[in-house]
Protein backbone atom coordinates (compact mmCIF):
# COMPACT_ATOMS: atom_id res chain seq x y z
CA UNK A 1 0.00 0.00 0.00
CA UNK A 2 3.07 1.98 0.42
CA UNK A 3 4.46 1.63 -3.16
CA UNK A 4 0.63 2.40 -4.08
CA UNK A 5 1.22 5.63 -2.17
CA UNK A 6 4.47 6.24 -3.95
CA UNK A 7 3.13 5.67 -7.61
CA UNK A 8 0.15 7.97 -6.69
CA UNK A 9 2.28 10.79 -5.56
CA UNK A 10 3.77 10.99 -8.83
CA UNK A 11 7.18 9.29 -7.89
CA UNK A 12 7.22 7.88 -11.24
CA UNK A 13 6.62 11.01 -12.67
CA UNK A 14 9.43 12.17 -10.77
CA UNK A 15 12.17 10.64 -12.29
CA UNK A 16 11.15 10.80 -15.57
CA UNK A 17 11.05 14.16 -14.83
CA UNK A 18 14.46 14.67 -13.65
CA UNK A 19 15.90 12.15 -16.57
CA UNK A 20 14.35 14.95 -18.68
CA UNK A 21 15.99 17.59 -16.94
CA UNK A 22 18.88 15.75 -16.96
CA UNK A 23 19.17 15.63 -20.72
CA UNK A 24 18.34 19.35 -20.89
CA UNK A 25 20.50 20.51 -18.35
CA UNK A 26 23.41 18.67 -19.74
CA UNK A 27 22.83 19.24 -23.39
CA UNK A 28 22.30 23.23 -23.10
CA UNK A 29 24.39 24.11 -20.03
CA UNK A 30 26.71 26.12 -22.20
CA UNK A 31 23.93 28.25 -23.83
CA UNK A 32 22.98 28.61 -20.03
CA UNK A 33 26.28 29.85 -18.92
CA UNK A 34 26.87 32.33 -21.99
CA UNK A 35 23.16 34.11 -21.11
CA UNK A 36 23.78 38.00 -20.84
CA UNK A 37 24.43 39.96 -18.10
CA UNK A 38 21.92 41.84 -15.42
CA UNK A 39 22.51 44.36 -12.98
CA UNK A 40 21.70 43.11 -9.38
CA UNK A 41 22.74 45.40 -6.28
CA UNK A 42 25.71 48.16 -6.93
CA UNK A 43 27.13 46.48 -10.13
CA UNK A 44 26.64 44.12 -13.43
CA UNK A 45 26.79 40.33 -12.28
CA UNK A 46 26.85 37.75 -15.11
CA UNK A 47 23.96 35.11 -15.49
CA UNK A 48 26.09 31.98 -13.51
CA UNK A 49 25.31 28.81 -12.66
CA UNK A 50 24.50 29.59 -9.61
CA UNK A 51 21.89 32.20 -9.90
CA UNK A 52 20.45 29.58 -12.37
CA UNK A 53 19.66 27.38 -9.46
CA UNK A 54 16.66 29.54 -8.84
CA UNK A 55 15.17 27.66 -11.65
CA UNK A 56 15.71 24.01 -10.34
CA UNK A 57 14.15 26.08 -7.07
CA UNK A 58 11.04 26.89 -9.29
CA UNK A 59 10.36 23.04 -10.58
CA UNK A 60 11.02 21.86 -6.98
CA UNK A 61 8.43 23.80 -5.54
CA UNK A 62 6.25 22.52 -8.18
CA UNK A 63 6.52 19.10 -7.57
CA UNK A 64 6.85 19.57 -4.10
CA UNK A 65 3.20 20.44 -3.23
CA UNK A 66 2.01 17.39 -4.99
CA UNK A 67 3.94 15.48 -1.68
CA UNK A 68 1.43 17.27 0.68
CA UNK A 69 -0.53 14.85 2.93
CA UNK A 70 -4.20 15.44 2.50
CA UNK A 71 -6.51 15.81 5.44
CA UNK A 72 -7.37 12.12 5.62
CA UNK A 73 -3.88 11.14 5.42
CA UNK A 74 -2.38 13.37 8.38
CA UNK A 75 -5.16 12.90 10.46
CA UNK A 76 -4.79 8.97 9.73
CA UNK A 77 -3.14 6.35 12.07
CA UNK A 78 -0.22 5.89 9.40
CA UNK A 79 0.70 9.54 9.09
CA UNK A 80 3.87 8.95 10.75
CA UNK A 81 4.53 6.07 8.46
CA UNK A 82 3.77 8.40 5.77
CA UNK A 83 5.93 10.93 6.40
CA UNK A 84 8.97 8.65 6.93
CA UNK A 85 8.38 6.84 3.29
CA UNK A 86 8.06 10.60 1.94
CA UNK A 87 11.15 11.41 3.39
CA UNK A 88 13.00 8.32 2.73
CA UNK A 89 12.01 8.34 -1.06
CA UNK A 90 12.95 12.54 -1.35
CA UNK A 91 16.37 11.32 0.13
CA UNK A 92 17.61 10.28 -3.64
CA UNK A 93 17.59 14.27 -4.13
CA UNK A 94 20.09 14.59 -1.35
CA UNK A 95 21.86 11.46 -2.88
CA UNK A 96 22.39 12.98 -6.43
CA UNK A 97 23.02 16.58 -5.13
CA UNK A 98 26.21 14.59 -3.18
CA UNK A 99 27.49 12.83 -6.03
CA UNK A 100 26.77 15.74 -8.74
CA UNK A 101 27.08 18.58 -7.63
CA UNK A 102 30.08 17.85 -5.43
CA UNK A 103 31.73 16.09 -7.42
CA UNK A 104 29.96 16.32 -11.16
CA UNK A 105 32.18 18.52 -13.53
CA UNK A 106 29.53 19.70 -15.67
CA UNK A 107 27.33 22.64 -15.30
CA UNK A 108 24.27 20.54 -15.96
CA UNK A 109 24.75 17.90 -13.79
CA UNK A 110 24.97 20.53 -10.84
CA UNK A 111 21.77 22.23 -11.89
CA UNK A 112 20.31 18.60 -11.92
CA UNK A 113 21.57 18.51 -8.67
CA UNK A 114 20.05 21.60 -7.46
CA UNK A 115 16.52 20.63 -8.46
CA UNK A 116 17.08 17.42 -6.50
CA UNK A 117 18.35 19.84 -3.46
CA UNK A 118 15.63 21.97 -3.68
CA UNK A 119 12.86 19.21 -4.18
CA UNK A 120 14.05 17.19 -1.16
CA UNK A 121 14.40 20.32 0.83
CA UNK A 122 10.78 21.87 0.11
CA UNK A 123 9.35 18.47 0.39
CA UNK A 124 10.83 17.80 3.38
CA UNK A 125 10.03 20.95 4.71
CA UNK A 126 6.59 20.89 3.69
CA UNK A 127 6.27 17.34 6.21
CA UNK A 128 8.07 18.79 9.08
CA UNK A 129 4.92 21.14 9.48
CA UNK A 130 6.29 24.46 7.48
CA UNK A 131 3.18 26.08 5.43
CA UNK A 132 3.12 26.92 1.72
CA UNK A 133 4.86 30.34 2.26
CA UNK A 134 8.71 28.80 3.92
CA UNK A 135 10.15 28.48 0.52
CA UNK A 136 10.37 31.75 -0.38
CA UNK A 137 12.66 32.17 1.99
CA UNK A 138 15.04 29.58 0.91
CA UNK A 139 14.38 30.72 -2.65
CA UNK A 140 15.06 34.47 -2.61
CA UNK A 141 18.02 33.66 0.21
CA UNK A 142 19.63 31.42 -1.80
CA UNK A 143 19.72 33.37 -4.76
CA UNK A 144 21.15 36.51 -3.15
CA UNK A 145 23.37 34.27 -0.91
CA UNK A 146 25.21 33.31 -4.32
CA UNK A 147 24.84 36.62 -5.95
CA UNK A 148 25.09 39.42 -3.51
CA UNK A 149 28.41 38.83 -2.31
CA UNK A 150 30.20 39.87 -5.84
CA UNK A 151 27.73 42.84 -6.25
CA UNK A 152 27.51 44.45 -2.87
CA UNK A 153 30.70 43.51 -0.37
CA UNK A 154 33.95 45.01 -1.38
CA UNK A 155 36.09 42.88 -3.00
CA UNK A 156 38.31 42.23 0.60
CA UNK A 157 35.18 40.95 3.04
CA UNK A 158 33.82 38.96 -0.59
CA UNK A 159 37.86 37.61 -1.23
CA UNK A 160 37.34 36.49 2.42
CA UNK A 161 34.55 35.36 2.82
CA UNK A 162 33.55 33.62 -0.64
CA UNK A 163 36.94 34.11 -2.42
CA UNK A 164 38.22 30.88 -0.85
CA UNK A 165 35.36 28.82 -1.76
CA UNK A 166 34.43 30.17 -5.23
CA UNK A 167 38.79 29.83 -6.38
CA UNK A 168 37.97 26.12 -4.64
CA UNK A 169 35.17 25.50 -6.92
CA UNK A 170 33.44 24.43 -3.76
CA UNK A 171 30.32 27.52 -3.20
CA UNK A 172 28.11 25.15 -2.67
CA UNK A 173 29.75 24.69 0.98
CA UNK A 174 28.69 28.20 2.22
CA UNK A 175 25.76 28.23 -0.23
CA UNK A 176 24.68 24.84 1.58
CA UNK A 177 25.79 26.33 5.29
CA UNK A 178 23.35 29.67 4.57
CA UNK A 179 20.40 27.30 2.70
CA UNK A 180 20.70 25.13 6.04
CA UNK A 181 20.37 28.35 8.20
CA UNK A 182 17.54 30.59 6.26
CA UNK A 183 15.73 26.94 6.17
CA UNK A 184 16.02 26.66 10.36
CA UNK A 185 15.39 30.56 10.37
CA UNK A 186 12.57 30.02 8.18
CA UNK A 187 10.50 26.99 10.12
CA UNK A 188 10.48 28.54 13.18
CA UNK A 189 8.83 31.56 11.77
CA UNK A 190 6.59 29.91 9.30
CA UNK A 191 5.84 27.20 11.42
CA UNK A 192 2.48 25.66 10.95
CA UNK A 193 0.29 24.13 13.93
CA UNK A 194 0.55 20.43 14.01
CA UNK A 195 -2.29 18.46 12.79
CA UNK A 196 -3.83 16.28 15.61
CA UNK A 197 -0.61 14.26 16.50
CA UNK B 1 -25.33 -3.05 21.35
CA UNK B 2 -26.09 -0.15 23.33
CA UNK B 3 -25.52 3.26 21.97
CA UNK B 4 -22.36 5.44 22.94
CA UNK B 5 -22.76 8.46 24.56
CA UNK B 6 -20.08 10.80 22.73
CA UNK B 7 -19.72 13.99 23.24
CA UNK B 8 -17.69 17.31 22.09
CA UNK B 9 -17.23 20.55 24.67
CA UNK B 10 -15.51 23.98 23.22
CA UNK B 11 -14.83 26.13 26.30
CA UNK B 12 -13.99 29.35 25.52
CA UNK B 13 -12.31 28.90 22.35
CA UNK B 14 -10.09 32.18 20.86
CA UNK B 15 -8.84 32.19 17.36
CA UNK B 16 -8.16 34.68 14.92
CA UNK B 17 -6.22 34.17 11.30
CA UNK B 18 -4.34 37.56 12.37
CA UNK B 19 -3.27 39.43 15.81
CA UNK B 20 -5.75 42.13 15.27
CA UNK B 21 -9.04 40.07 14.61
CA UNK B 22 -10.59 36.75 16.29
CA UNK B 23 -12.96 34.73 14.22
CA UNK B 24 -13.67 33.67 17.92
CA UNK B 25 -13.25 35.21 20.80
CA UNK B 26 -14.52 33.29 23.79
CA UNK B 27 -16.51 30.64 21.57
CA UNK B 28 -18.42 27.76 24.00
CA UNK B 29 -20.75 24.88 22.99
CA UNK B 30 -21.55 21.56 22.52
CA UNK B 31 -22.50 18.62 20.64
CA UNK B 32 -24.23 15.43 21.67
CA UNK B 33 -24.77 11.84 19.72
CA UNK B 34 -27.09 12.44 16.64
CA UNK B 35 -26.53 15.10 13.81
CA UNK B 36 -25.97 18.44 14.07
CA UNK B 37 -25.96 21.24 11.46
CA UNK B 38 -24.04 24.13 11.66
CA UNK B 39 -25.29 27.10 9.77
CA UNK B 40 -24.31 30.09 8.91
CA UNK B 41 -23.29 32.36 5.79
CA UNK B 42 -19.93 32.13 4.51
CA UNK B 43 -16.78 33.71 6.07
CA UNK B 44 -19.23 32.99 9.25
CA UNK B 45 -16.43 30.44 11.03
CA UNK B 46 -17.92 27.19 10.09
CA UNK B 47 -14.69 25.52 8.35
CA UNK B 48 -12.85 27.40 11.57
CA UNK B 49 -14.71 25.80 13.69
CA UNK B 50 -13.70 22.64 12.05
CA UNK B 51 -10.31 23.24 11.87
CA UNK B 52 -10.38 23.96 15.30
CA UNK B 53 -11.98 21.15 16.63
CA UNK B 54 -9.91 18.87 14.51
CA UNK B 55 -6.59 20.48 15.50
CA UNK B 56 -5.37 21.93 12.37
CA UNK B 57 -4.75 25.58 13.32
CA UNK B 58 -3.53 25.90 16.60
CA UNK B 59 -5.79 27.96 18.84
CA UNK B 60 -4.90 31.59 20.63
CA UNK B 61 -6.77 29.91 24.22
CA UNK B 62 -9.23 27.65 24.84
CA UNK B 63 -10.27 24.12 25.27
CA UNK B 64 -11.97 21.65 23.06
CA UNK B 65 -12.44 18.04 24.66
CA UNK B 66 -14.26 14.79 22.73
CA UNK B 67 -15.40 12.22 25.36
CA UNK B 68 -16.82 8.53 24.88
CA UNK B 69 -18.85 7.62 27.59
CA UNK B 70 -17.77 10.10 30.03
CA UNK B 71 -14.41 9.57 29.59
CA UNK B 72 -12.23 12.07 27.72
CA UNK B 73 -10.24 10.92 24.75
CA UNK B 74 -6.52 11.57 24.16
CA UNK B 75 -5.58 12.87 20.57
CA UNK B 76 -4.07 9.40 19.76
CA UNK B 77 -7.26 7.62 20.71
CA UNK B 78 -9.19 10.48 18.87
CA UNK B 79 -7.24 10.04 15.88
CA UNK B 80 -8.62 6.22 14.78
CA UNK B 81 -12.25 7.79 16.24
CA UNK B 82 -12.39 11.04 13.83
CA UNK B 83 -14.00 10.94 10.50
CA UNK B 84 -13.62 13.94 7.68
CA UNK B 85 -14.88 15.21 4.66
CA UNK B 86 -12.93 18.35 4.01
CA UNK B 87 -14.74 20.75 1.47
CA UNK B 88 -13.06 19.98 -1.29
CA UNK B 89 -12.62 16.29 -3.07
CA UNK B 90 -9.83 14.60 -2.10
CA UNK B 91 -9.17 12.36 -5.46
CA UNK B 92 -6.14 10.55 -6.30
CA UNK B 93 -5.49 10.53 -9.83
CA UNK B 94 -5.14 6.66 -11.32
CA UNK B 95 -6.72 5.35 -8.59
CA UNK B 96 -10.30 3.69 -9.12
CA UNK B 97 -13.19 4.09 -6.74
CA UNK B 98 -12.54 0.94 -4.62
CA UNK B 99 -8.51 1.78 -4.25
CA UNK B 100 -10.14 4.60 -2.88
CA UNK B 101 -11.78 3.31 -0.40
CA UNK B 102 -8.88 0.40 0.18
CA UNK B 103 -6.52 2.98 1.06
CA UNK B 104 -8.62 5.14 3.06
CA UNK B 105 -9.15 2.22 5.21
CA UNK B 106 -5.44 1.07 5.65
CA UNK B 107 -5.08 4.44 6.50
CA UNK B 108 -7.11 3.73 9.46
CA UNK B 109 -5.63 1.10 10.43
CA UNK B 110 -6.78 -2.11 8.78
CA UNK B 111 -5.29 -5.11 7.09
CA UNK B 112 -5.32 -5.76 3.39
CA UNK B 113 -8.04 -8.16 3.76
CA UNK B 114 -9.82 -6.03 6.58
CA UNK B 115 -9.32 -2.78 4.10
CA UNK B 116 -10.93 -5.03 1.28
CA UNK B 117 -14.06 -5.78 3.39
CA UNK B 118 -14.40 -1.95 4.73
CA UNK B 119 -14.36 -0.98 0.92
CA UNK B 120 -16.95 -3.39 -0.10
CA UNK B 121 -19.27 -2.35 2.76
CA UNK B 122 -18.59 1.00 2.15
CA UNK B 123 -19.25 0.90 -1.76
CA UNK B 124 -22.80 -0.10 -0.69
CA UNK B 125 -23.36 2.31 1.68
CA UNK B 126 -22.71 4.90 -0.25
CA UNK B 127 -24.24 3.49 -3.27
CA UNK B 128 -21.45 3.19 -5.44
CA UNK B 129 -20.53 -0.52 -6.12
CA UNK B 130 -21.50 0.25 -9.23
CA UNK B 131 -18.40 2.71 -10.14
CA UNK B 132 -15.74 0.40 -7.85
CA UNK B 133 -13.69 -0.05 -11.00
CA UNK B 134 -13.74 3.33 -12.65
CA UNK B 135 -11.04 5.80 -12.00
CA UNK B 136 -12.18 8.36 -9.17
CA UNK B 137 -11.59 11.47 -11.10
CA UNK B 138 -14.02 10.30 -14.17
CA UNK B 139 -16.84 9.82 -11.77
CA UNK B 140 -19.59 12.87 -11.19
CA UNK B 141 -19.28 15.40 -8.47
CA UNK B 142 -22.52 13.87 -6.64
CA UNK B 143 -20.48 10.51 -6.94
CA UNK B 144 -17.23 11.89 -5.66
CA UNK B 145 -18.90 13.64 -2.94
CA UNK B 146 -20.30 10.67 -1.90
CA UNK B 147 -16.98 8.74 -2.21
CA UNK B 148 -15.57 11.31 0.52
CA UNK B 149 -18.06 10.58 2.85
CA UNK B 150 -17.27 6.97 2.20
CA UNK B 151 -13.28 7.58 3.07
CA UNK B 152 -14.26 9.59 5.90
CA UNK B 153 -16.72 6.85 7.37
CA UNK B 154 -14.04 4.03 7.18
CA UNK B 155 -13.81 2.20 10.54
CA UNK B 156 -17.10 3.72 11.65
CA UNK B 157 -15.40 7.10 13.46
CA UNK B 158 -17.12 7.99 16.47
CA UNK B 159 -16.88 11.38 15.54
CA UNK B 160 -17.80 12.80 12.17
CA UNK B 161 -16.62 15.91 10.67
CA UNK B 162 -18.51 16.88 6.97
CA UNK B 163 -17.96 20.09 5.57
CA UNK B 164 -20.54 20.99 3.22
CA UNK B 165 -21.67 17.53 2.48
CA UNK B 166 -23.96 18.49 0.11
CA UNK B 167 -22.70 21.34 -1.87
CA UNK B 168 -23.54 21.32 -5.45
CA UNK B 169 -25.26 18.11 -5.54
CA UNK B 170 -28.65 18.14 -7.30
CA UNK B 171 -32.33 17.15 -5.28
CA UNK B 172 -31.66 13.51 -6.08
CA UNK B 173 -27.72 13.39 -4.93
CA UNK B 174 -28.89 15.37 -1.83
CA UNK B 175 -31.08 13.17 -0.59
CA UNK B 176 -29.04 10.24 -0.79
CA UNK B 177 -26.30 11.93 1.06
CA UNK B 178 -28.99 13.35 3.70
CA UNK B 179 -30.10 9.37 3.70
CA UNK B 180 -26.59 8.53 4.83
CA UNK B 181 -26.10 10.74 7.48
CA UNK B 182 -29.42 10.28 8.79
CA UNK B 183 -27.86 6.51 9.14
CA UNK B 184 -24.46 7.09 10.69
CA UNK B 185 -25.78 9.68 13.07
CA UNK B 186 -27.42 6.84 15.31
CA UNK B 187 -24.25 5.72 16.48
CA UNK B 188 -21.90 8.80 15.84
CA UNK B 189 -21.71 12.31 16.63
CA UNK B 190 -22.09 13.72 13.66
CA UNK B 191 -21.17 17.47 12.53
CA UNK B 192 -22.07 18.67 9.08
CA UNK B 193 -22.00 22.56 7.96
CA UNK B 194 -24.50 23.42 5.43
CA UNK B 195 -25.99 25.93 3.66
CA UNK B 196 -28.82 23.47 2.99
CA UNK B 197 -31.14 24.52 5.52
CA UNK B 198 -33.92 22.71 3.28
CA UNK B 199 -32.18 19.35 4.53
CA UNK B 200 -32.93 20.53 8.26
CA UNK B 201 -35.60 18.38 8.94
CA UNK B 202 -34.83 15.51 6.94
CA UNK B 203 -31.59 14.68 8.19
CA UNK B 204 -30.54 16.95 11.39
CA UNK B 205 -31.95 17.03 15.01
CA UNK B 206 -29.63 19.94 16.21
CA UNK B 207 -28.57 23.35 14.92
CA UNK B 208 -25.80 25.69 15.70
CA UNK B 209 -26.23 28.88 13.99
CA UNK B 210 -23.01 30.84 13.61
CA UNK B 211 -22.21 34.52 12.17
CA UNK B 212 -19.02 36.36 12.75
CA UNK B 213 -18.22 33.50 14.79
CA UNK B 214 -20.52 34.19 17.09
CA UNK B 215 -23.67 32.36 18.27
CA UNK B 216 -26.64 33.03 16.91
CA UNK B 217 -28.21 29.86 17.90
CA UNK B 218 -27.65 26.23 19.45
CA UNK B 219 -30.73 23.67 20.08
CA UNK B 220 -32.74 21.21 18.76
CA UNK B 221 -33.92 21.32 15.15
CA UNK B 222 -37.73 21.57 16.16
CA UNK B 223 -36.74 24.62 18.32
CA UNK B 224 -34.82 26.31 15.62
CA UNK B 225 -37.82 26.07 13.15
CA UNK B 226 -40.97 26.71 15.66
CA UNK B 227 -42.80 25.39 13.60
CA UNK B 228 -41.91 27.55 10.31
CA UNK B 229 -40.13 27.13 7.10
CA UNK B 230 -36.37 26.48 7.24
CA UNK B 231 -35.59 29.11 4.92
CA UNK B 232 -37.47 31.82 5.90
CA UNK B 233 -37.00 30.82 9.58
CA UNK B 234 -32.87 30.99 8.34
CA UNK B 235 -33.58 34.34 6.70
CA UNK B 236 -35.30 35.85 9.51
CA UNK B 237 -32.84 35.16 12.23
CA UNK B 238 -30.28 36.54 10.27
CA UNK B 239 -32.21 39.24 10.09
CA UNK B 240 -32.85 39.93 13.41
CA UNK B 241 -29.38 39.82 14.39
CA UNK B 242 -28.63 42.14 11.54
CA UNK B 243 -30.83 44.30 13.28
CA UNK B 244 -29.84 43.61 16.60
CA UNK B 245 -26.35 45.15 15.68
CA UNK B 246 -27.50 48.45 14.61
CA UNK B 247 -26.93 51.24 17.08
Amino acid sequence: MLLRFLRHRGLVSVLIFEAILFVVFTTWADLALTLPRFPLGSGVVSVSLASLLGLPAVLAVANAFNWALTPLEALSVRSISLRIVLAAALCHGFALLSLLVFFGEASGLALLGGYCYFLSLFSIGTHLGINKLFWVLPTLGGLLIVNAPSAWLSSDLYEATFGFFYSENKIEYPFTVFMLTIFIVGSLFFKKPKVIS
Amino acid sequence: MSQDELLIEIDDLSFGYSRKSLVFDGFSSSFHTGATAILGPNGSGKTTLFDQMLGVRARKSGDIRFSVNGKVLTTRELRGNVGFLPQSDVVFHGMTVGEHLTYAAWLRGCGKTEANDEASRLLDLVDLKSKRDEFASKISGGQKRRLGIGMALVGKPKFVFLDEPTVGLDPEQRFAINTIIGTISSKSLVLSSTHQVEDLTQTYGQVLMLRDGEKLFSGSTEDFLNGGNPMETYVSRMNEADAAQIP
